[in-house]
């Protein structure tokens, strides 16, 4: 386990662990450039085993996909329509997610490159917004309270945590420049991980270490704490709109994935 | 506490207060002004109140981010009724005098419990020790050294000068002197001359550095005398100072850190202000006097 003080934002900033469990699924995917990893599968392990592996990949993806609805549905019930029924949340959540998926990789990246610079930048505006509520020296002291394993610990289980590295196993064949993979791979980890300290950082010194740990999305508390100039307040239904952005691409692009994923199982043709 | 967490309509930012020599109730029902609602007069009143320096303003959220280290006991606002003489002759004739807030104060608490106040004036030394003191006026003795030496003043002075303190800056500083601990707080002052009813000639920078040094003093008393309630009175530390002993003696903290309760009211310290006087405003002579 990781340390639970105040330098969980020294665990977070250790993105070597994230990069390291990258290198298999990235020299495999330079390996078989055209081939996704569930294709790929039965061309090490052979066909049966291959095809058991390939199922467990679409559960697995699908399992992910589930879980951020679920996590949806939690931060919508549980912060803004607390009566509205969940069924209904979820129709219209499935039903949105189930067109994009349904029309291909392209919709989703475009989705995403539309929406990408929005949600960094909104991001960036909420943590400058709450800049009157931190405390700074809730930062102290550094590296003191902790030991290094505590630190690598939680480094590599928040390195596991990140799953995303299986979505580009998955999209590998239809990317044009393959030779730009590792480029892809270190930049878009580098700018997540920045984003997430910014945020971890900001949550911290804003709401203290402990009172971080007991929210259940400390982000959202830390963006309903913002009351700026008398003119930025109440501004989390703005966040959630954003936050739905960022979890429904994802489930989009898991969604997508498993789909895929079990047709190339049994071998459909799109 | 926990309901005001968990669910999402009570907001994090709302302030705590304990009502003082009333029930909450008595204070709900009272407002003042010009047709307010009564939540938001005692609303307002908070948040103005805290630019003088003698109430705090603590959130709920506030009071929870430090809420959870092992000794840190927190200081909460108050509100308390006061009965005034009205002011406006009209509404005289109708009733002689209004029921309004005071928020002077604070309420220290000792693991939710109540155990004790600090009035107005403490609360500016509580303010200077958090480092919580964003601005607020400072009223003492004018020192009287200097005053009319060619004996050409006519009318009635006064006794006190009021400094309005448009900056402070708190440091605190904890050093282990012979196995004991002792606590340096060095506050630096910047301000504005807001009230002088004594004839001294403030353009003369030896009568400036005077009245920095009366301010210095008073603050340094002020502060000393909150430091002393929470020693001898509370024993317990409402200041944080244990946070100051973490953060700059962290392997000396994790050996003391849970008898912390005990060693508080034994440690020693010592204040040091500097007041910077940094303008004096449109006069030069007090007002209420005039030369021969």
């Amino acid at each position: 386990m990781g340390p639970a003080n105040q330098d969980i934002w020294l665990m977070i900033i250790s993105t070597f662990y994230c990069l390291l469990f990258n290198i298999p699924l990235i020299f495999l995917a330079m390996r078989f450039s055209n081939l996704s990893i569930i294709q790929y599968m039965e061309k090490i392990f052979g066909k049966y085993i291959g095809k058991v592996l390939g199922i467990l990949y679409g559960l697995f993806f699908i399992r992910v996909a589930i879980h951020y609805y679920y996590i949806e549905i939690q931060m919508i019930r549980t912060t803004f329509m607390d009566e509205l029924s969940p069924i209904i949340i979820i129709l219209v959540l499935m039903i949105v997610s189930i067109y994009e998926a349904s029309r291909g990789l392209e919709v989703s990246v475009r989705t995403v490159e539309f929406f990408g610079p929005i949600v960094v930048a909104s991001l960036i505006l909420f943590i400058v917004l709450g800049f009157n509520n931190i405390d700074l020296t809730v930062l102290l002291p550094i590296y003191e309270d902790s030991t290094l394993s505590r630190i690598n610990m939680g480094a590599i289980e928040a390195s596991l945590i990140f799953t995303d590295p299986n979505l580009l196993s998955m999209t590998f064949p239809s990317l044009s420049n393959k030779k730009d993979v590792v480029k892809i791979v270190v930049k878009s980890k580098i700018y997540s991980q920045l984003i997430i300290i910014l945020m971890v950082i900001a949550t911290q010194v804003s709401l203290g270490v402990e009172q971080a740990r007991h929210s259940n999305f400390p982000f959202l508390t830390y963006v309903r704490l913002v009351r700026t100039y008398s003119i930025f307040e109440r501004i989390e239904a703005a966040f959630l709109v954003t936050w739905l952005i960022i979890v429904t691409t994802r489930s989009v692009s898991y969604l997508y994935i498993s789909s895929k994923a079990f047709k190339e199982v049994v071998n459909k043709k799109t | 506490m926990d309901f005001f967490f968990r669910d999402d309509q009570p907001r994090e930012d709302m302030y705590i207060v304990v009502a003082k020599g009333c029930k909450a109730s008595d204070i709900i029902g009272i407002k003042a002004g010009l047709g307010r609602a009564a939540g938001t007069y005692l609303y307002d009143t908070i948040n103005n109140f805290s630019i003088n320096g003698r109430s705090i303003n603590l959130s709920i959220a506030e009071k929870y981010r430090y809420y959870y280290d092992v000794a840190n006991e927190p200081v909460v606002g108050v509100v308390h009724v006061k009965e005034v003489v009205r002011s406006d002759d009209e509404l005289k004739k109708e009733e002689k005098t209004a029921m309004v807030l005071d928020v002077s104060g604070g309420a220290v608490l000792k693991r939710e419990r109540l155990i004790g106040y600090f009035d107005g004036e403490e609360m500016i030394g509580f303010n200077l020790i958090v480092g919580d003191f964003k601005s607020g006026i400072i009223v003492f003795r004018t020192p009287v050294e200097d005053k009319d030496k060619e004996k050409v003043i006519i009318g009635k002075d006064g006794v006190f000068t009021t400094l309005d303190i448009i900056n402070a800056n708190t440091k605190r500083k904890i050093s282990v002197i012979d196995g004991n601990i002792h606590l340096t707080i060095d506050v630096k002052l910047k301000a504005a001359l807001n009230e002088i009813n004594q004839a001294l000639n403030v353009i003369d920078a030896e009568v400036i550095s005077r009245i920095e040094r009366a301010c210095s003093d008073k603050v340094k008393e002020l502060i000393s005398k909150t430091l002393e309630k929470g020693q001898k009175e509370f024993k317990q530390d409402s200041f944080s100072i244990e946070v100051s002993v973490h953060q700059q003696h962290p392997k000396l903290w994790k050996e003391i850190g849970t008898e912390w309760q005990y060693i508080f009211p034994e440690i020693s310290y010592d204040v040091n202000v500097e007041t910077t006087i940094v303008k004096i405003g449109l006069i030069n002579f007090p007002a209420n006097l005039r030369r021969k």
